[in-house]
């Protein structure tokens, strides 16, 4: 189990928390909120890359800041907003980084490769590719690193990928997730966020708003008392029901069929 | 880069190194009547030329070394071990040494102990002010070693205005550099251990110094340490630094072309780039003394410094007009 105890932390006039969750085995978190909310700050303490001012990430009962760096990187695999992509590594070498203090496994690399379609330009300088392959790499970084319980912090992770890259790894993470891992992960598409999510966590000026499971969290109202914008269900072609954001103002919802905020 | 490419690439830095070392050894000059000669040197003067061979050697390969490490850990192409004020602070160090000399009446202890007094002051001032978080934060790294760098500077020419010309001439043409045909007997081993040390330290963890060109989260996350990787990278280099200034001055140019020139031929990763480019500033230093041997002034010889600059410095230019993208990370 994965759990947040307490976390805190000051920037400046900035406050996040101090917030608590915890996650069980199997499931991908969504964490959503407006801008400067504190989404990242909350991913970066999660991962252990930023220092908490107070509080503890723990992780099966163990505090995360007392593991040894081999053991944090077998545990859990860390993906920041901006990734750096002005390398001149090459993108094999950049996936092997991966398994940097994990047992070597050729397999898993080229597995990560194959995966993230990298093949081609395996031999690439990272600084010559698009911000959308170079995401891909990162992610194939990741993938390289993870083994079947990881913990995924992923923030925003499908910014950059076109709609076909981004569904391919919304089903990634789902997959791991199902292997007994755990995937916690920042978007901004609402949408998607109900459509990906078990569990979601809202935040709002550095509070956690809401945290359970996701149907629950996501629901129209409360999402427009966070965001100040007005979210609506809407049935698909198929059936599904899609949350869509209608503005600012209610006017807009003439035009979208409304199924009263269930799915 | 293709393996046999590589593997061409180090055999051709090799054979350069030892061209040019075997020409440092066979190149000479007639101290009465300024003749050039090519040929094995008699016993009066093989162990002069074989002392700044190897000396010329090691200097080189030490500031490429701390030039490779400087670039990896402050992530900036432009990083060389001047900019943590390492030499400016043993050019203070130096002058301080000999004022203080000349307005005591006593004797100077020469030009080593004050050198590695001031080089290292210089660089744990930098540490101290470039830290964050209890870590070096490359920015403020480089900040401070620029601040630090400016601030020895001032006071060298404050100090040069203090003593007489004849000691001012001695300091100066010290602070261009000289690769040294005499050294204390412990000199060479010191500096050779040292560079072995930092070497087989770079190649073991050249998988972190490689971590270390990502962003401070993706380091952190795949365990790689970045704060006390950089620390280690940031002490090696201003240890290296330290140590060739205080042998032979401040020799410029050799820490910021040679891990370009290597990261050319061999690539970024730092299990090739550190012995290619460790390879490049030797061959590079040597070649300069072998090329100070042979330009007769009429007055007295070149600073090796005065060479590696002049001939670095446009390399560097043409390194970055050639392909700007291959003068970064």
């Amino acid at each position: 189990m994965f759990r947040c105890d307490r976390l805190a932390i000051r920037r400046g006039t900035f406050q996040l928390g101090p917030l608590s969750a915890s996650v069980e085995a199997g499931q991908v978190v969504v964490v959503i909120g407006p801008n400067a909310s504190g989404k990242s700050t909350l991913l970066g303490m999660a991962a252990g890359v930023l220092p908490s001012s107070e509080g503890m990430v723990q992780i099966n009962g163990q505090p995360l800041a007392k593991c040894d760096l081999a053991s944090r990187a077998a545990m859990l695999a860390y993906l920041p907003q901006q990734p750096a992509r002005d390398l001149e590594l090459s993108v094999e070498r950049l996936v092997s980084l991966g398994r940097l203090r994990l047992s070597s496994s050729p397999e898993l690399i080229e597995e990560a490769i194959e995966e993230f379609e990298l093949s081609e330009i395996r031999h690439r300088a990272v600084s010559t590719l698009s911000a959308g392959q170079a995401q891909r790499v990162h992610l194939a970084r990741i993938w390289a690193q993870r083994d079947a319980e990881s913990i995924l912090v992923l923030d925003e992770p499908t910014a950059p990928l076109d709609p076909r890259w981004a569904d391919r790894v919304w089903s990634l993470l789902a997959r791991h997730a199902q292997n007994g891992g755990v995937v916690l992960v920042s978007v901004h598409d609402i949408a998607v966020a109900a459509d990906v999510g078990d569990q979601a966590w809202l935040l709002a000026n550095g509070s956690l708003v809401a945290a359970g499971p996701a149907g629950d969290v996501v629901q129209p109202d409360r999402l427009a008392a966070v965001f100040g914008a007005q979210f609506e269900w809407v049935v698909r072609r198929n059936g599904s029901a899609w949350l869509v954001n209608s503005g600012p103002s209610a006017e807009k919802a003439d035009s979208v069929h409304s199924v009263d905020g269930s799915r | 880069m293709s393996r046999l490419r590589i593997r061409g690439f180090c055999a051709a830095i090799v054979i350069a190194l030892i061209g040019v070392a075997v020409l440092r050894v066979l190149i000479g000059r007639n101290p009465l009547s300024g003749d050039l000669s090519l040929a094995w040197p008699d016993v009066s003067w093989r162990s002069f030329r074989l002392t700044a061979m190897i000396a010329g050697g090691l200097v080189g390969g030490a500031l490429a070394l701390a030039g490779t490490l400087l670039q990896a850990s402050l992530r900036n192409p432009l990083a060389s071990p001047s900019i943590l004020g390492v030499s400016s602070g043993a050019g203070l160090g130096v002058m301080l040494a000999l004022y203080v000399s000349h307005i005591t009446g006593v004797p100077s202890p020469g030009w080593m102990f004050p050198a590695v007094v001031g080089a290292g002051c210089a660089v744990v001032l930098v540490l101290l002010l470039g830290r964050r978080d209890g870590w070096p934060d490359p920015v403020s790294t480089i900040l401070a070693g620029v601040i630090i760098a400016t601030m020895c500077g001032a006071g060298m020419v404050l100090l040069q205005g203090l003593v007489p010309e004849g000691l001012r001439g001695q300091f100066l043409s010290w602070a261009l550099g000289t690769i040294p045909e005499v050294l204390p007997r412990s000199a060479l081993p010191v500096l050779g251990g040292i560079v072995a040390c930092g070497v087989a330290w770079a190649i073991w963890f050249s998988g972190r110094l490689d971590a270390l060109l990502l962003d401070h989260g993706s380091a952190v996350s795949i365990g790689a340490a970045p704060g006390a990787t950089r620390l280690i990278c940031l002490v090696l280099a201003g240890a290296l630094t330290a140590v060739t200034v205080a042998l032979c001055g401040p020799i410029g140019f050799v820490g910021l072309v040679s891990p370009h020139v290597a990261r050319r031929l061999v690539g970024p990763g730092h299990r090739l780039l550190v012995p290619a480019a460790v390879l490049c500033g030797a061959t590079l230093v040597v070649g300069a003394d072998v090329m100070r041997q042979a330009i007769d002034l009429g007055s007295g010889r070149l600073p090796v410094g005065v060479l590696t600059t002049l001939v670095g410095g446009p390399f560097f230019l043409w390194l970055l007009r050639r392909g700007g993208r291959h003068v970064s990370m």
